[in-house]
């Protein structure tokens, strides 16, 4: 063989190699996501106390964007304290109310109907179980992307956001003005008002602190917290920098599975089994 | 006079030089806000308050208050000459937020100093045993008080001009307590994560602990003489 076909040949094979690797760690990511529930998941559900759900990731693997200590400190502080917070009220109320069958349904649920809670819990539940949920979510939309590579939402919910935005940058900029002016802590999102016609349903909205637009009937697909500990250790007063960041980690397959999600609670008939 | 001998008539046959533009500058400028001396180096409350998070809270984030108050400021002034009551509403939050935030981290870098280990005396010593019972349980309610605070906020050691007593309050993202309550601002907890994040990261009540021992109690004390007298 020539020394020129032995090249040829040996980086043919280490291109199929690298790739077959890739293919790998795809398949490796993809299982784990197939895996386990998204995070969000455990909120339908009744438990005497909740857990704090897994992140589809490890803590290093929003790297660069967000660093390791920022995903620990977020998930094992923040989300954590609303979570114990959480379960603590819960367990007062239904130990004050042992027959309030209400109490013992899915925090979702509860959450959905905060007038049912008592007036000395409801403020705390509301507050509490909002942080609980909205990490939630904020944690299941993203997913890894150390190449940085730009993405875009999927073909379907690409068409919406042009019904209702113009066009993808269009949205882009609407939500990432929102997110820098946001004055104190809170979230920005993007909801689906299912009220609304089709094709209209889909808006940007800001909450303040731990609200949740759950609260107002609306389904919520993207959410970026913008409170200043989900980016004080990186980036600290530049909020910008943070929310250009988060945009390359925004997973839009995360997104449109939340988006199913919404709906089959709402249509639980049309579920295919 | 003809027109060429005024000042405008200079300005636009000789074109304006740097005099006008001082002139101009000075003007608009006597009314702007400016960031307050900072009375100690930012390492001075080490290790309760690291220099890293003094220099970014002073030279970042309450200089972005001041620059963003005069902003408003100036909108709120064109706003006017226009008529424009909308236009002066829509700038309510824009004023209260970047204006609050100005008034309290101009008490706040006042409120702290260096660790002198001095406890409240005389007059401030009354009060705060007459209102809290001791001075121990004022830092406890304070602090409890603090720590609650959902979200960004202060907590608050005021004086109720009405009643003549000290009282605790907490204001949300950078409400002023006096415009808000009617309280005179005596010592104000900065709650907001800035304040304390890059220190003690999640654990708001680790700082509000520390922060404690760099209370700068004679200028407490001066608060409550002045709002007491005034």
């Amino acid at each position: 063989m020539s020394p020129v076909s032995v090249v040829t040949l040996w980086l043919v094979a280490l291109c199929a190699a690298s790739e077959q690797q890739q293919q790998q760690q795809q398949q490796r990511k993809e299982d784990l996501r197939a895996v386990i529930q998204p995070p969000y998941y455990l909120i339908t559900v009744p438990a005497e106390s909740y857990i704090l759900p897994l992140l589809p990731y490890d803590y290093d693997q929003l790297e660069p964007q967000i660093e390791k200590s920022t995903v620990r400190a977020h998930y094992f502080g923040h989300h954590e304290n609303y979570r114990k917070k959480m379960n603590s009220i819960l367990t007062l109320w239904r130990l004050e109310e042992p027959d309030n069958s209400f109490s013992k349904q899915p925090i979702l649920n509860i959450f959905k109907q905060l007038d049912e809670v008592p007036d000395k819990y409801r403020l705390r539940l509301k507050n509490n179980a909002g942080g609980f949920i909205n990490h939630a979510i904020y944690w299941a939309v993203m997913s890894p992307n150390p190449n940085g590579t730009e993405r875009f939402p999927s073909a379907s919910l690409m068409k919406e956001i042009e019904e209702s935005f113009e066009n993808f940058y269009q949205f882009h900029l609407v939500f990432t003005n929102e997110a820098v002016d946001l004055l104190g802590s809170g979230y920005v999102w993007l909801v689906r008002d299912h009220k609304q016609e089709p094709g209209k349903q889909l808006s940007v909205v800001i909450t303040k602190d731990q609200d949740s637009p759950i609260t107002q009937d609306l389904d919520p697909l993207l959410v970026l917290d913008v409170w200043e500990h989900a980016y004080y250790l990186k980036h600290q007063y530049r909020r910008g920098s943070y929310v250009d960041d988060w945009w390359l980690l925004v997973d839009w397959q995360a997104v449109d599975e939340l988006d199913q999600f919404w709906k089959r609670i709402r249509n639980p008939a049309k579920e295919e089994l | 006079m003809n027109f060429r001998g005024t000042m405008l008539g200079k300005i636009l046959w000789q074109g304006v030089t740097s005099r006008h533009l001082t002139a101009i500058w000075s003007i608009s400028s006597r009314s702007k806000h400016k960031l307050p001396d900072l009375p100690y180096d930012f390492n001075a409350l080490e290790p309760y308050i690291s220099a890293e998070i003094m220099k970014i809270h002073y030279e970042k984030h309450h200089a972005t208050y001041v620059s963003n108050l005069n902003v408003a400021e100036e909108k709120l002034g064109e706003a006017k000459a226009k008529g424009d009551i909308s236009a002066v509403i829509a700038l309510a939050p824009a004023l209260r937020f970047n204006g609050g935030g100005h008034i309290n981290h101009s008490i706040f870098w006042q409120n702290l100093g260096p660790k002198s280990g001095e406890e409240p005396t005389d007059d401030l010593k009354s009060a705060i045993e007459l209102d809290f019972g001791s001075i121990e349980n004022l830092k406890i309610q304070l602090s409890t008080a603090s720590i609650a605070v959902q979200g960004s906020g202060w907590g608050w050691l005021g004086y109720n001009r009405q009643s003549g007593r000290l009282q605790i309050a907490v204001c949300p993202n950078q409400d002023p307590l006096e415009a808000t309550t009617g309280l005179v601002p005596l010592f104000g907890i900065d709650v907001w994560e800035h304040a304390y994040y890059l220190q003690y990261k999640n654990v708001r009540p680790d700082y509000v602990k520390a922060i404690w021992n760099v209370a700068n109690w004679s200028d407490i004390a001066s608060r409550f003489a002045k709002a007491k007298s005034g």
